[in-house]
C-alpha cells in the first residue's frame, strides 16, 4: 500500500534481542525521512515513525517494504554490535600500535622467516635451533 | 667447544603448516548492502571482499565451515577478516597497514594557496568569490602578505610544499606571483623544502611572455573547461561570449610551451551540465586530455541550507556521473585509455595500501592537514571552501591573519582544536560503523555550510548521499563485470 496517507508506525522492540544503542543507531538512519520518536520502557522499547510537520506524503514506499527494510536494518546493527563487542580489544590495539612511536624492526622470529639471510648472513654464528629463540641475541652482537 | 648449527632452508612437508582447528576469531571489520544479493566486507585496513548478502551473519554466528567454504574461508584470512589463531599473528602487519593508510598526515601541510587577487574579467554565474573588476588594484595580495605567506609555509614539517596561485583570475596579478616565485623560490633553498608552483587560470589573459617564464620556472598551469562551446560559455560569462574560445587556444598554447603533461583543466558542474553529460566528456577527449574531474555540484551559493534542494541536486549529480561514468568506460571498453578522477582517487583508496592527496576525502579532514588558505587581504583560511564562506560573510573558519597571528596560533590554534573535535569519520556518529570508512573522509566545511553544523547529520547530508552512493556503485561495477575492475586498476596505476 504506498504510504500517500501515512498513519504513524509504532514498534515495540524486545531490549533482550536489542540493546539501546543498536536502536538509536539503526534509527538514526530514518531520521531524514521520518520524525522518530524512541521511548526506553523496561523490558523494551517502543519506537514511533510519523512524517515531519508539514509533511504529507511519506517516501516513496510501502508499508511492507518500510517494515522489511526496518527489520534489515534492525538485524544489521546487531550484527554490528556483535562485531564491535568482538573485535573491541583488538583494534585498539591496532590503532595503538599503529600510531606508537616506535622503530623496532623485529623480524619474525622463525627458522623459515630469513631465506636469504639477512638476519643471519652465511657463516655468522646463530644460536637459534628451535623457533622463536634467540633472535635477540644474535642482533646484540 | 661450541657447535655453531645453521637452520635448513630447504622446504618442509606440509604437515609442519598444518594449523590447530580452533575456531576462528572475527578481526574488526564493516560491512554494507552493495545490491539486494551482495555485500562488501571491508576490513580495518581497508581489504575488502564481495560476498553473498547474509554472508556477515553466517561468519558471525560461526557458521562457516572451513572445509565446505574453503574459498570464501581462505579469502576471509588473507583479508584480515578472521584469523583462525588464538592470538593474532599479523597485528603488525595490519598495524602497518593501518599507518600506511594514514601516512599522509606525517609530513602535515603541503598545499598553501595563495589568492593573489580578487578581480577577475569573467563575471561566471556559479562563481562563489564574489567578484571585483579587473581593474581594482584594491583587491590584490599585498607584497608584505605574500612575504609572510611565505615564511609561514617554510614552518610546514612538509619537506616538499606547493604554491598555488589562485584567484579571481590569478593573471591578472601577475607580477605579484612573479614576486612570489622569486620570493619563495630563495626561501626554500635556505629551508631545503622543493616546492611545486602551480597557477589556477582561465588562460583568458595568458601571453607567450607569461607562458615563457611558467616554462623557465617549471610552473604548473590548472584551467577550467566546462565542456563543449555552448555549455562553457553559458556557465563563464564575459563580455564577448568568447570564454571557450580562449581557454582552448589558451591551453594549445600552454601545451606548446610546456609540454602537454604540465596543462590540466578542472570542469565545474552547473544546473545546466547536469543535462550534459556525454558532451562534456567527449570535449574533453576531444581537447586531448586523458583523464576528467566529474567534481559534485557545488552546495556553496546556491541552496546551502536547504537540505530538499541540496537532496534533488545530488540526486541529479549522481544520475550525471553514472551517465558519463558509464561514457566514459565504454571508451576504454574501445581500447582507449580515458580516467574519471574522482573514481580513481576512491579506487586508489580500494584497490591500493596507499592513502590519497585528496582534501576532501581524508580522515582527518584535508583542511588544515592537508592544505591552508592565505587570502587577498592577510586573513588565513582553512581550505578553498572555508575562503568561499568568508566571501559570503562566513568566518567560521578563519585561523587567524598573516599580520597578527603566528604559525602555532594559525595551525594548532583554538579554531584548528575546534574543527579537530570533527575532522576524523572514525567518530562521527553514522560513520563510525560505515563500512566505507577508509575510502570516504569527512567534511565540516560542507557541513557547517549546509547544515549549520560542523558536525554533520549524515542522513541528510548532502556529502555521505554523494560519497556514499558513488563507492556503492564502483563495487557493483567490480562485481557486474570483471573486465571493469581491470579497466579501474588501470586507472590507478596510471595516477601513481
Amino acid at each position: 500500500m504506498p504510504l500517500d496517507s501515512f498513519t504513524p508506525i509504532e514498534l515495540r522492540l524486545d531490549r533482550a534481542t536489542y540493546s539501546e544503542a543498536v536502536i538509536y543507531k539503526c534509527f538514526y538512519w530514518y531520521g531524514g525521512e521520518y520524525d522518530v520518536h524512541i521511548e526506553p520502557q523496561a523490558d523494551s522499547i517502543i519506537v514511533r515513525l510519523s512524517l515531519p510537520e508539514g509533511k504529507t506524503t511519506a517516501p516513496n514506499t510501502t508499508d511492507e517494504a518500510l517494515l522489511s527494510r526496518i527489520q534489515n536494518d534492525l538485524v544489521d546493527f546487531k550484527l554490528r554490535e556483535l562485531i564491535g563487542q568482538e573485535t573491541q580489544t583488538i583494534r585498539e590495539l591496532l590503532v595503538a600500535k599503529a600510531f606508537a612511536n616506535y622503530d623496532t624492526e623485529q623480524p619474525l622470529l622463525t627458522p623459515v622467516s630469513d631465506p636469504v639471510g639477512f638476519h643471519f648472513p652465511e657463516g655468522e654464528p646463530s644460536s637459534y635451533v628451535s623457533n622463536y629463540q634467540a633472535l635477540p641475541q644474535v642482533q646484540g652482537e | 667447544m661450541s657447535v655453531i648449527t645453521k637452520p635448513s632452508r630447504k622446504f618442509k612437508a606440509s604437515n609442519e603448516y598444518q594449523v590447530d582447528l580452533t575456531p576462528y576469531r572475527l578481526l574488526p571489520f564493516r560491512f554494507h548492502e552493495v545490491t539486494p544479493e551482495k555485500e562488501v566486507i571491508v576490513s580495518e585496513v581497508g581489504d575488502w571482499l564481495l560476498v553473498p548478502r547474509g554472508t556477515v551473519l553466517r561468519l558471525v554466528s560461526r557458521e562457516l565451515d572451513r572445509v565446505q567454504d574453503a574459498e570464501l574461508y581462505a579469502d576471509l584470512l588473507a583479508n584480515f577478516i578472521i584469523s583462525d589463531a588464538a592470538e593474532v599473528p599479523l597485528l603488525d602487519v595490519m598495524a602497518t597497514r593501518y599507518r600506511t593508510k594514514k601516512s599522509f598526515l606525517d609530513a602535515f601541510t603541503a598545499l598553501h594557496i595563495f589568492v593573489v587577487t580578487l578581480r577577475c574579467e569573467h563575471t561566471c554565474h556559479y562563481c562563489q568569490v564574489s567578484r571585483v573588476t579587473a581593474d581594482n588594484q584594491a583587491f590584490t595580495m599585498s607584497r608584505a602578505h605574500i612575504d609572510k605567506g611565505i615564511a609561514l609555509m617554510m614552518q610546514s614539517p612538509n619537506p616538499h610544499v606547493t604554491m598555488e596561485f589562485q584567484g579571481g583570475e590569478a593573471l591578472l596579478a601577475f607580477d605579484t606571483i612573479v614576486y612570489a616565485v622569486e620570493q619563495a623560490r630563495v626561501q626554500a633553498q635556505m629551508h631545503g623544502k622543493q616546492i611545486t608552483f602551480v597557477i589556477c587560470t582561465n588562460l583568458a589573459v595568458v601571453t607567450p611572455e607569461i607562458l615563457a617564464y611558467c616554462d623557465q620556472n617549471q610552473i604548473l598551469i590548472s584551467t577550467s573547461l566546462d565542456g563543449p562551446e555552448f555549455l562553457h560559455n553559458a556557465n563563464r560569462h564575459r563580455p564577448k561570449r568568447n570564454s571557450y574560445q580562449l581557454t582552448v587556444e589558451g591551453i594549445a598554447q600552454a601545451r606548446a610551451v610546456l609540454g602537454h603533461e604540465r596543462v590540466s583543466a578542472l570542469m565545474t558542474t552547473s544546473t545546466l551540465s547536469l543535462e550534459h553529460p556525454i558532451a562534456i566528456v567527449d570535449e574533453y577527449i576531444r581537447q586531448g586530455f586523458n583523464s576528467i574531474f566529474l567534481r559534485p555540484i557545488s552546495p556553496y551559493g546556491f541552496a546551502l541550507r536547504s537540505d530538499k534542494k541540496n537532496k534533488y541536486q545530488t540526486e541529479r549529480f549522481l544520475e550525471f556521473y553514472k551517465t558519463a561514468l558509464g561514457h566514459i568506460l565504454d571508451c576504454n571498453f574501445k581500447g582507449q585509455f580515458f580516467r574519471e578522477d574522482y573514481a580513481t582517487i576512491i579506487l586508489r583508496k580500494i584497490l591500493t595500501p596507499f592513502p590519497i592527496g585528496y582534501v576532501d576525502l581524508q580522515s582527518p579532514a584535508g583542511l588544515i592537514n592537508g592544505v591552508v588558505v592565505f587570502n587577498y587581504d592577510g586573513q588565513v583560511y582553512a581550505s578553498d571552501e572555508a575562503r568561499m564562506l568568508a566571501e559570503m560573510q562566513d568566518y567560521e573558519f578563519r585561523l587567524g591573519h598573516l599580520d597578527t597571528h603566528s604559525y602555532e596560533q594559525i595551525f594548532y590554534g583554538s579554531k584548528a582544536k575546534q574543527i579537530a573535535e570533527v575532522w576524523s569519520n572514525e567518530s562521527l556518529a553514522g560513520c563510525s560503523e560505515c563500512a566505507f570508512q577508509t575510502y570516504c573522509g569527512a567534511d565540516p566545511v560542507l557541513h557547517h555550510a549546509t547544515q549549520g553544523d560542523m558536525y554533520g547529520y549524515r542522513p541528510t547530508s548532502v556529502f555521505c548521499q554523494k560519497n556514499m552512493e558513488i563507492i556503492r556503485y564502483l563495487f557493483e561495477l567490480m562485481d557486474a563485470d570483471p573486465q571493469i575492475e581491470r579497466i579501474f586498476r588501470s586507472w590507478v596505476a596510471d595516477s601513481n
